[in-house]
């Protein structure tokens, strides 16, 4: 995304945050959860939610199901593996901003082999053991110790709070091709970023199909439910805590026996 | 959208469909054989994976022979009057003692609805049991990971147990660092919240269930 579009995002965000709070509840507990949720927005956030499911249903999910049948498996992977090559630059910039040396060397590693036997397209890497991660500047905060903030419906873009959305602006400067796009005298240059954007999310809810909408189907709330799994997959993801030999903190569940988190310490929140 | 709901609707959906479908491939590291009770927790894991196999994978079963064994499975494996009281938050205090009883009885339904088809399509995904470790306040963690078809990475599955007069049950099941049981608590209170109350989930779910056992019938 260019910068002045990033920017008006962000005054749109800003503007509307105005205009709708939710009221806090007065029981104690209640109060608990409405603090845990962090949804102030909360009537703002699910007007975006329904406009984001209107465009799901009638742009995304049909082009994503459009994509699936069209493109053999072998090159929706390469469109994926593609896509994350790409992204590598904002990848170690944040391994490294996080201290995490070994995953910054997987990162670096990951880039070379792919790129030069696997053209960028295939990912001989994670043959060899060496599995993509992902880290963005939203992850990078959180390690510094910045709380997630209130949680925010992005229009297009989906769940994030106001710490993901400054990080997600932040990543477009550590993203070369936003450069190379702002120099570029040709006329597509400009929407490279959108172009990479749509592709990424076309791909991705592709791969997601069936799942997503057993969970639409079957959530009785299903707002409720993408906030909750958003606050959930954050938590996950900050603290890298997908590798199998590490002791995984379970997520604490404030229930009268159940107050305190076990193992490691979150690093946030 | 997508973005962020990226692995999880995967983690989530892949490891009920295989919901516990278990071996114990690897043998119990024995640093944790002095840990009290926990290599009975890992085992506890097991074995209800290894029965789930057995009576639920048959792809020839009728629909309602499946689905009856699952809940017996459920009743045995699971301790629903605290995951019930769990997921219903600052609610379940509200909640008089018909109300608990009647939403217990849907919730039951709702999971047996939900679940117990996904294992016809069972084709031999194991659950390696990784560790057993302590949780808080006199709970066990059984890990494990769940294997995948293809050069799909492995999903890693968390069960949270507890004992209830000397019996082992699940209380929670974490995917990939998403809980089954907070995701859950979270849909209800939001729901319970825009929409009045206790009553009004009892009523969303008596639907729901439904449709479910219709959708369950015709397919």
């Amino acid at each position: 995304m260019r910068r002045a579009a990033a920017r008006g995002l962000l005054a749109l965000m800003l503007a509307m945050t105005a205009a709708a709070c939710a009221t806090p509840p007065d029981d104690p507990d209640e109060r608990a959860a409405y603090e845990e949720v962090n949804d102030p927005l909360e009537p703002m956030n699910r007007t975006i939610f329904e406009f984001n499911m209107f465009v799901d249903e009638f742009l995304l999910r049909p082009v994503a199901k459009a994509y699936e049948f069209i493109f053999p498996d072998l090159v929706r992977n390469s469109v994926r593996n593609f896509l994350r090559n790409l992204k590598t630059p904002v990848i170690l910039a944040n391994d490294l901003m996080q201290g995490e040396v070994e995953r910054a060397g997987d990162t670096a590693g990951r880039f070379i082999f792919n790129t030069l036997i696997g053209a960028g397209l295939f990912d001989p890497a994670s043959e060899a053991g060496v599995a993509y991660h992902e880290e963005d500047f939203g992850q990078t905060l959180a390690v510094w110790g910045v709380d997630g903030g209130p949680y925010l419906m992005l229009p297009f873009l989906g769940p994030s709070n106001l710490r993901d959305t400054g990080g997600f602006v932040a990543d477009r400067f550590l993203q070369p091709t936003t450069y190379w796009a702002e120099n570029s005298s040709r006329d597509w240059a400009e929407y490279s970023g959108l172009i990479l954007g749509v592709t990424e999310a076309v791909d991705m809810r592709s791969r997601n199909y069936r799942q997503l909408e057993d969970l639409q189907e079957t959530s009785l709330d299903f707002y409720a439910t993408v906030r909750s799994l958003y606050r959930q997959q954050r938590e996950a993801l900050i603290e890298n805590r997908q590798d199998a030999d590490q002791p995984a903190p379970m997520p604490s569940m404030s229930f009268d026996s159940f107050l305190e988190e076990d193992g490691a310490v979150a690093a946030s929140e | 959208m997508t973005r962020s709901l990226k692995a999880i609707g995967l983690a989530l959906l892949t490891a009920l469909a295989g919901a516990a479908p278990l071996t114990l491939d690897r043998p119990l590291p024995t640093a944790f054989a002095a840990e009290r009770s926990a290599p009975d927790a890992g085992a506890f894991i097991t074995e209800l994976g290894d029965k789930a196999i057995g009576a639920l994978t048959d792809k020839s079963l009728e629909p309602d022979v499946r689905r009856e064994r699952f809940r017996t499975l459920l009743n045995e494996g699971l301790d629903i009057d605290y995951v019930g009281r769990f997921v219903l938050g600052a609610y379940r205090r509200r909640a008089d003692e018909r109300q608990m009883e009647e939403f217990l009885g849907l919730l039951e339904d709702n999971i047996v609805q939900n679940y117990a088809w996904r294992f016809r399509n069972y084709d031999g995904q194991q659950l390696d049991l990784l560790n057993v470790r302590e949780g808080s306040r006199d709970t066990t963690i059984v890990e494990t990971e769940l294997e995948q078809a293809g050069d799909a990475p492995p999903i890693r599955v968390d069960w949270r147990v507890h004992k209830k007069d000397g019996e082992f049950k699940v209380i929670d099941i974490v995917v990939e660092g998403i809980s089954m049981m907070v995701t859950q608590r979270d849909e209800y209170v939001g729901f319970m919240r825009s929409n009045g109350g206790v009553d009004a989930l009892i009523d969303a779910l008596r639907k729901q269930n439904a449709a479910l056992a219709e959708r369950y019938q015709n397919g």
